[in-house]
C-alpha cells in the first residue's frame, strides 16, 4: 500500500520531468559536451599513438593516455563535473515547480505520508542519475569501440560508474535537504555546493597521514574516495560510506520537510 | 460535531491566532469570514494539518482531527493559491488523483458537468484560465466520499455565472457533508452559508446562525477619497454608492466589522476615509425605535 502510493507519486514526478524544458536543455547540453570532450580526447590519443609509431591500438594503451594521465579518468572527471552542475539544478527546479503548485498542502487529504513522498523523490533521483550516466556510458562505449580493435572490458568502467552513481544520488539527496531547509531554489543550490565543497576540501597531506585523527579526516573526504575510484581502485567501503550518507541526508531532509510545517 | 478548542499559533513573535474556539455542525456550509491578515488561512492550514498549533486542538466527533485525517476521515481541501500541474489535462490529473484516493474514475464524471469542465477536460491545464483552474481545484476537493471539505477562498477567479453554479453545487452537497469556506465577502457568504464564523486579529468575534449574524450587522456611511476603481476590492457589502466628484464619493456599507476595522480596510486598499458615520441594522433600528416608544409612553 505504501509502495503503491509512492509509485503513483513517482509516476507524476516522471510525467512532470518528461514535460520539463529544463530536462531537455540540460540533457542536450550534457550529451553534446560529454560526447565532444570524449571524441576530442580520443582524437588526441590517436594522434599521439600515431606519433609514437604504434600501429595497433590496444585497450591498455587507450586507458593510459600518456605516462601521467589516464584517458578514462580525464573523461569521467569531466562528465562528473558536468553532472555536479546539471543534476542538482534540474532536480531542484522540479522541487521548486512542485512548491509553486502547493502540492504538499493537500497531501493529508490524499493520505500521503512524508515518508511516501520522500521515497518517491529518492526513486526519482536514482532515475535521473541512471538516465544521465547511462547516456554518457552509451556514447563513450560507441566512441571507444570505433577507435580500438578489441572488445571492451567493463569491469573498471562498471565499478567506477557504480561509485559515481551512488555519489551523485548522495548529492541529489543533499540538494533536497538544502531545498527544504532554505525553501528556495537558489539558496538550496548554494547550500548544496557549500556543503559539497566543505567535504571535498577535507584533505590530509601525505606527511600527516599517520595517526587516528588524520586517518579519520581522510575517510571523511569526498575527493579522496572519488580519486581512488577514478584511478580504478574499487573499494566496497566507499560505496557503503556514500550509501550511509544517503540514508542520513534523506533522514535530515525528512526532518526539514516536517519542520517547514511548524 | 467539529470543534476547535483554544487554538493559538505564533509566527515568531507575532500571534496569528489567539485562543480560537468554535463549534460547527456535522453537516452544512460554514463561512469563515475576516479581513486580510485576520488569521483565516492560518486557521485553515492548522485544521488541514499543514501547520501545527502552538496550543489547542481540533476535534471531530470527539476525536483528534489531525490524527483522524491520516487514518479514517475523508476530507478535502482547496488551498488559497491553487496551481494544478501545468502540463496535465484535467482528465489526466483527475485520473492521477483518483488512483491516489483509490476511487473509480467513473465516480467523478457527474462532477465534470457540475463544474462545466467537460469541454476542456482534454486540454493542457496551462492553456486554461484562472477560473477553470479554480474549478478544477474545487472539484478535486470533493473527490471521493468526503465528510469534511475545506475551501480557502473558493470563488477567487470565478465569474458571476460560475459563482452561481458553485452555490448551486453547495446546495446539493450541504446535507451530505460539512463544507467550511473562507471568504472576504459577507454578501457571497450570506447566499450560501448556514453558519458563520467571523475572525478578527486571530480571534473568533462571532459564531452563529444567519439570523444572529443579521442582528450584528452594522451599516456605515463613509465618505472616501482616492481612486474609486478600488472600491471593488472592498470585502464589505456596498449597499449604495454615490459619486460626489472625481476621486470623492459617499458609500453606504453593511458589515459586522467594528469602525476601526472598516477604516483599516479602506486604508489597506489605498483609499482615505474622510468621514465615517456608523448606524445600526434595520432590525436593530426597529428594536431601538420600539424601546424609544416604550420610554416615551412611560414618561407621559
Amino acid at each position: 500500500m505504501m509502495m503503491k502510493k509512492t509509485l503513483i507519486l513517482l509516476r507524476k514526478d516522471l510525467a512532470e520531468l518528461w514535460s520539463s524544458k529544463n530536462l531537455m536543455v540540460t540533457f542536450f547540453l550534457f550529451s553534446v559536451l560529454s560526447w565532444y570532450y570524449f571524441a576530442w580526447m580520443s582524437y588526441e590519443f590517436a594522434m599521439r599513438s600515431a606519433q609514437r609509431g604504434e600501429t595497433r591500438i590496444t585497450i591498455q594503451n587507450y586507458w593510459q593516455f600518456n605516462a601521467d594521465t589516464s584517458l578514462i579518468q580525464e573523461i569521467l572527471s569531466f562528465n562528473f563535473f558536468l553532472l555536479l552542475i546539471f543534476l542538482p539544478y534540474l532536480f531542484l527546479s522540479l522541487l521548486s515547480e512542485e512548491k509553486k503548485q502547493q502540492w504538499r498542502k493537500y497531501f493529508n487529504s490524499y493520505k500521503i505520508s512524508d515518508n511516501q513522498y520522500l521515497v518517491g523523490k529518492v526513486l526519482l533521483q536514482v532515475f535521473l542519475v541512471i538516465l544521465f550516466l547511462g547516456s554518457s556510458v552509451g556514447l563513450q562505449y560507441a566512441t571507444v569501440q570505433s577507435v580500438i580493435e578489441e572488445p571492451l572490458n567493463f569491469s573498471y568502467f562498471g565499478f567506477t560508474y557504480l561509485l559515481v552513481s551512488v555519489f551523485l544520488i548522495l548529492i541529489l539527496g543533499l540538494s533536497t535537504y538544502s531545498f527544504y531547509r532554505m525553501d528556495s531554489l537558489l539558496k538550496g543550490l548554494v547550500m548544496t555546493y557549500v556543503i559539497l565543497i566543505f567535504f571535498w576540501l577535507i584533505h590530509v597531506p601525505l606527511e600527516n597521514q599517520g595517526g587516528i585523527l588524520p586517518a579519520f579526516f581522510q575517510e571523511l573526504s569526498f575527493s579522496y574516495r572519488l580519486e581512488k575510484a577514478l584511478e580504478g581502485l574499487f573499494r566496497i567501503g566507499d560505496v557503503i560510506y556514500f550509501g550511509c550518507l544517503i540514508v542520513v541526508i534523506n533522514f535530515a531532509a525528512l526532518k526539514s520537510l516536517r519542520k517547514q510545517q511548524l | 460535531m467539529f470543534e476547535v478548542k483554544d487554538l493559538s499559533y505564533y509566527y515568531r513573535n507575532y500571534k496569528a491566532l489567539n485562543g480560537v474556539n468554535f463549534q460547527a455542525p456535522e453537516k452544512g456550509v460554514v463561512a469563515l469570514l475576516g479581513n486580510n491578515g485576520s488569521g483565516k488561512t492560518t486557521l485553515i492550514e492548522i485544521i488541514t494539518g499543514n501547520k501545527y498549533p502552538d496550543r489547542g486542538e481540533v476535534q471531530w466527533e470527539g476525536k483528534d482531527f489531525l490524527e483522524e485525517q491520516l487514518t479514517d476521515l475523508e476530507f478535502g481541501y482547496l488551498p488559497e493559491e491553487y496551481n494544478p500541474p501545468r502540463h496535465y489535462s484535467p482528465e489526466r490529473y483527475f485520473k492521477h488523483l483518483t488512483s491516489l484516493l483509490q476511487v473509480p474514475y467513473s465516480s467523478l464524471l457527474p462532477l465534470y458537468d457540475c463544474f462545466n469542465l467537460d469541454p476542456v477536460k482534454k486540454k493542457p491545464i496551462k492553456k486554461l484560465s484562472k477560473g477553470y483552474r479554480q474549478r478544477i481545484g474545487i472539484m478535486q476537493a470533493f473527490l471521493g466520499d468526503k465528510r469534511i471539505v475545506i475551501l480557502d477562498e473558493p470563488t477567487n477567479g470565478l465569474d458571476p455565472s460560475q459563482r452561481e453554479r458553485f452555490f448551486h453545487f453547495l446546495d446539493r452537497v450541504r446535507d451530505d457533508c460539512l463544507v467550511i469556506i473562507s471568504s472576504h465577502s459577507l454578501e457571497e457568504s450570506l447566499q450560501s452559508a448556514d453558519y458563520f464564523l467571523i475572525i478578527s486579529n486571530g480571534q473568533i468575534t462571532f459564531s452563529g446562525q444567519k439570523e444572529s449574524l443579521y442582528s450584528r450587522v452594522r451599516e456605515y456611511v463613509v465618505e472616501v477619497s482616492g481612486e474609486m476603481e478600488r472600491i471593488d476590492q472592498l470585502t464589505c457589502e456596498v449597499v449604495s454608492h454615490k459619486k460626489i466628484s472625481s476621486g470623492y464619493c459617499t458609500l453606504r456599507l453593511r458589515t459586522p466589522q467594528p469602525v476601526a476595522d472598516v477604516v483599516k480596510e479602506f486604508e489597506s486598499i489605498g483609499l482615505t476615509v474622510e468621514k465615517i458615520d456608523s448606524g445600526l441594522t434595520s432590525l436593530q433600528n426597529k428594536m431601538k425605535k420600539n424601546d424609544d416608544e416604550k420610554n416615551t409612553d412611560s414618561l407621559t
